[in-house]
């Protein structure tokens, strides 16, 4: 087992899918009470909490919304809050205080500004578990398929649309008119999100809404959830990281991808346009072999997996940068056959 | 010091001697079959005239084609480098040159100079002989005019002919054709003054447009001088005895760095 | 000159009996030879060195290659993957010949003004020199003008495969055209030896090669850090070699030499007085005409990188395997072979620029030497490109202009000496 890039991001992957699924058990904290969620009675909002999908938690270990499906309905809460998406849906529905919000959106946005989408790659949970499905396939020998350039801005447009409709959606049914609607709306993405099915069910816990055929909302929830996750799965399956380009919860931080501390830059004399990170990048990024004129070359779809950095074959051609210091950079490893 | 320079041309060799920075001394010959004894004749000729024995020489830089065929002690530079520490040393009336072009009996150079005198780029012809004083020497033969004529022949003309043809030899019987045609030889030698100026341009023009130190056995025609300036947009410079710049350079660095 | 195999006798009797086949082969060995001998007159080589002049000596020779079980698949360029002639049990020989007696045969056949070198290859073939005598079949890429109109002269001679090669090297719309001809290749392979090329064999071969490059990477980084260690005709003779030497032993000669070169670099770890390191680029210089580079290096400089198919670029790209698959394997066949080739046969040469950017950059040096070889267009043209960047970077530059004859020598060696005297300054012109 050689020391590598791949190594440590499998290893930090582990680690951080053991502790944000898990850690709920582990960790011992004050007990606040069980059952709903105190600032149900507290803050005065018309939230019927008996939605498809709410259930009763403990307060978390740590307070905050890490970027990466680091999903709120995990057994005994895990390490932190829940994904952004749950930060956004359920504060636009309960019209929470902006002196509570912004501080939640403010780290948010602090930790994607210091190392982008390295959590989508590194440390989100949904895609550890997608690149157990990919080391599967890996395993049978199964080859990938290349996703277009059109389809994948189709899965960006996608993305958009999900994470605005949820937004949309989520601030509708928080009009007291509409209020009605909660049961049915409330967190409208976590009704169909496969990290929301995956995790709890991981952790050993309900998995709270699990499709059904109740009622017409029930029905179409069921069928996209299961297309959703079936999306996931077959797109892991087939495609790496396909799922990635449409995630909206990696939505918001893709943003701050390009911009931030993190950077992944080339020195363009040394490329010699091989096309060899563009072939082992699990998003397709193309860019990387072609662009020479600038030397940053972070966009949005850059998880930080560093398969390129890790495969490419000049030295110092391509290396990441934190704060403007180096970590790591390209240089030819001796095979490994395995 | 005293030093001696002998630039051995394949068509001819010249000698200078320089002492303490003058002209001592200079001499020219035709190289004929054997380089080294003619080297040996015009080193001694010029010696003669600077009233001194080999003896007395503190070093000798040879240049040239022949350059290596001497035996006496002497280091050797190419004629390149030579032709651009002269041209630096005699320089325009009016400033340091930055282009020198030197038209030799048997090949051409153009040379790209920087602001200290060194050389900055250089292009050569060697292998073709349109674009060298040999071409010159034939069409003075055919047209029978004696070569230190052509310049002022071509002064006369009245309507330049056009030569096509890119190779000596067919030039040869272009020449030959127009004669017979009634093309009188003032046009002719204008046409080929305009012809061989047009090949040291397309050398000239890979280096950049800049007034012109023109020396070599060639510049003394005046009528490829005012072909180039034409040509070029630029003055050209002919300074007194070209054909001596590369010989004088060369015992320059034999003196030492500029 | 060891005996030429009956069946190639018989099928050229007719063409070969125009040519006086023995004294041209008998010429081109004289050559080599000579060369050899002057190389190896250089004082302080390096003794693994042997090994490669051997080699060089014997695929001259044609000396036994390949055998009725293992045929010898020539090629040119660096387009065909070798892993895969290895894995289907053939025997891979870069043809690509640097002799310009074999040049001169073409002249019957080709049109004068044809890049040298296609004529020299059209030449060693037809007469059946060195290692074209053992070759079942050639397969030639349409890279230049010259390679593209080679094999309807070849045909009459060989077996011959067309390897298309687009212009544009492009990843996103060349990477389909890439990959199939590499199948194409492989396919035709699998016919000629009658056996399929499995799974384990194209692994096994791709390892084996990609300890090749591994091995020949540590000698381009040894020389980085001790560019005086090996000259630049001793490494040509090494990269040379590889065009049809058996892999293992190549790898292994060169772990010899490195580890000879590595016990010499700790007694003489800097570089000599003087020393000129320059970059070389431009047409191949190929085995044995290495004028250009013995005019070079007896002027005073050294040649310390180089970006020659005949030499670094053939060898520095890794097979890089993502996916241990069948497809995953080829994939990264194709994108070697293709997609990191610098050939000035493909449109853009921003990647070959900068490659002598980096290298002059890399290995400090003095400055870049072009070998243009007459007749070729595609350098010549990357040459302008180039010597615009460099002129804006004051990197000092040197075009020369030559074919594969010896007699233009003198003229080569003044304009060298004059760009050496050029970037060594003046002040002490070297003994005559």
């Amino acid at each position: 087992m050689r020391l590598t890039i791949t190594f440590w991001r499998r290893f930090t992957q582990v680690v951080c899918f053991a502790l944000l699924v898990y850690s709920g058990f582990i960790f011992v904290r004050s007990g606040r009470a069980a059952g709903n969620d105190s600032r149900a009675e507290t803050d005065g909002s018309n939230l019927r909490v008996s939605s498809i999908l709410f259930t009763g938690r403990r307060a978390p270990v740590i307070d905050a919304y890490p970027p990466g499906a680091v999903c709120y309905f995990v057994k005994d809460r895990g390490l932190v809050k829940g994904c952004n998406i749950f930060l956004i849906s359920d504060a636009l529905t309960r019209r929470t205080p902006l002196s509570l919000v912004l501080p939640a959106v403010l780290v948010f946005i602090i930790l994607s500004f210091l190392v982008g989408r390295l959590w989508c790659g590194w440390v989100c949970p949904l895609g550890a578990f997608g690149d157990l499905i990919d080391a599967i396939r890996r395993r049978l020998r199964i080859r990938h398929a290349k996703i277009s350039d059109g389809a994948r801005q189709g899965l960006r447009i996608a993305s958009y649309t999900t994470f605005f409709a949820t937004s949309g959606l989520s601030f509708f049914i928080g009009l007291r008119q509409f209020s009605y609607l909660q049961k049915y709306l409330y967190l409208p993405f976590c009704e169909i999100c496969p990290a929301r099915l995956m995790c709890p069910v991981v952790a050993g816990g309900s998995p709270g809404f699990a499709g059904g055929f109740a009622t017409t909302a029930h029905c179409i929830f069921t069928v996209l959830l299961y297309g959703l996750l079936a999306f996931f799965a077959a797109g892991f399956m087939a495609a790496r990281r396909v799922w990635c380009h449409f995630c909206p919860i990696g939505l918001a931080t893709s943003w701050f991808n390009r911009g931030g501390m993190l950077e992944l830059r080339k020195e363009g004399t040394r490329c010699n346009r091989c096309g060899v990170c563009v072939d082992v990048c699990p998003m397709g990024c193309t860019h990387i072999r072609d662009e020479k004129e600038s030397e940053l070359l972070s966009r949005h779809e850059c998880i930080y997996c560093l398969r390129c950095v890790e495969f490419c074959p000049k030295k110092k051609c391509l290396r990441l940068n934190f704060f403007g210091l180096k970590l790591v950079e390209s240089w030819l490893r001796p095979v490994k056959a395995h | 010091m005293t030093v001696a320079g002998i630039d051995i041309g394949s068509a001819t060799t010249k000698a200078v001697i320089s002492i303490d920075g003058e002209v001592a001394g200079k001499a020219i010959l035709r190289s004929g079959v054997n380089p080294k004894e003619t080297a040996e004749a015009v080193l001694s000729s010029a010696l003669g005239q600077a009233r001194i024995e080999k003896s007395g020489l503190d070093r000798v830089v040879t240049t040239g084609y022949g350059r290596r065929a001497v035996n006496f002690g002497a280091d050797v530079v190419t004629e390149i480098s030579a032709a651009a520490r002269g041209a630096f040393f005699l320089g325009y009336p009016w400033g340091k040159p930055k282009l020198v072009v030197d038209l030799g009996g048997q090949d051409t150079k153009v040379i790209l100079l920087d602001a200290g005198g060194g050389v900055a780029d250089f292009s050569m012809n060697d292998k073709c002989a349109a674009g060298t004083g040999r071409f010159l020497e034939v069409m003075a033969g055919i047209l029978e005019v004696p070569l230190d004529e052509l310049g002022s022949v071509s002064q006369r003309a009245t309507a330049p002919v056009q030569i096509n043809s890119t190779c000596t030899v067919f030039a040869e019987s272009e020449v030959i054709s127009l004669i017979a045609r009634g093309t009188t030889k003032e046009d002719i030698v204008a046409g080929l003054h305009a012809a061989i100026a047009g090949r040291i341009m397309t050398m000239v023009r890979q280096m950049g447009g800049y007034d012109i130190f023109f020396c070599g056995g060639g510049a003394r025609n005046s009528g490829v001088c005012r072909a180039l300036e034409e040509l070029l947009g630029h003055r050209v410079y002919v300074p007194p005895e070209p054909q001596f710049v590369v010989a004088l350079g060369a015992a320059l660095i034999a003196a030492g760095p500029a | 000159m060891t005996d030429i195999p009956r069946e190639f006798d018989d099928r050229y009797r007719k063409h070969r009996e125009r040519l006086n086949v023995s004294s041209i082969a008998a010429e081109y060995e004289q050559f080599a030879e000579n060369h050899l001998r002057s190389i190896r007159s250089v004082p302080g080589r390096p003794v693994s060195m042997a090994c490669f002049e051997e080699a060089l000596l014997s695929s001259i020779r044609g000396d036994s290659i390949g055998s009725p079980e293992k045929p010898v698949v020539g090629v040119y360029c660096n387009f065909v993957p070798d892993e895969l002639i290895h894995a289907a049990g053939a025997v891979p020989a870069r043809l690509c010949s640097g002799s310009p007696s074999a040049a001169t045969v073409a002249e019957e056949y080709l049109p004068r003004d044809v890049c040298p070198v296609v004529r020299s290859c059209f030449g060693h073939i037809a007469v059946g020199a060195g290692l074209a005598k053992r070759a079942a079949v050639v397969v030639v890429p349409a890279s230049c003008d010259g390679k593209r109109k080679l094999p309807g002269f070849l045909r009459d001679y060989l077996d011959v495969w067309v390897v298309d090669i687009p212009g544009r090297r492009d990843y996103a719309t060349d990477m389909q055209v890439w990959l199939r001809e590499t199948k194409l290749v492989r396919s035709r392979l699998e016919a000629l030896t009658g056996r399929r090329i499995s799974y384990d064999d194209l692994r096994e071969s791709i390892i084996l090669y990609h300890r090749r490059t591994e091995a020949f990477r540590d000698l381009v980084d040894l020389r980085m850090r001790y560019p005086h260690i090996l000259s630049g005709r001793d490494f040509m003779l090494v990269t040379n070699a590889s065009f049809a030497f058996d892999v293992r032993s190549w790898t292994d000669a060169v772990r010899a030499l490195l580890g000879e070169l590595k016990r010499q670099a700790q007694e003489k770890p800097a570089s000599p007085a003087g020393f000129l390191p320059l970059v070389l680029t431009g047409s191949p210089i190929i085995w044995p005409n290495f004028k250009m580079l013995s005019i070079i290096e007896e002027a005073g400089a050294a040649i310390v990188a180089d970006t020659l198919c005949s030499g670094t670029q053939r060898l520095f790209d890794p097979v890089q395997v993502d996916e241990w698959t069948d497809e995953g394997m080829m994939r990264a066949l194709a994108l070697r072979y293709f997609s990191a080739s610098l050939c000035p046969c493909f449109s853009d040469s921003a990647d070959s620029i900068d490659r002598v950017l980096e290298l002059v950059q890399d290995y400090s040096a003095r400055g870049v030497v072009s070998h243009n070889l007459r007749l070729c267009q595609l350098i010549d043209m990357e040459t302008s490109r180039l010597r615009t960047v460099l002129r804006d970077r004051g990197i000092p530059f040197l075009g020369i202009h030559t074919d594969l004859s010896q007699e233009d020598r003198e003229q080569v060696k003044t304009r060298v000496e004059a760009f050496l005297e050029m970037i060594g300054g003046v002040s002490e012109p070297y003994g005559g």
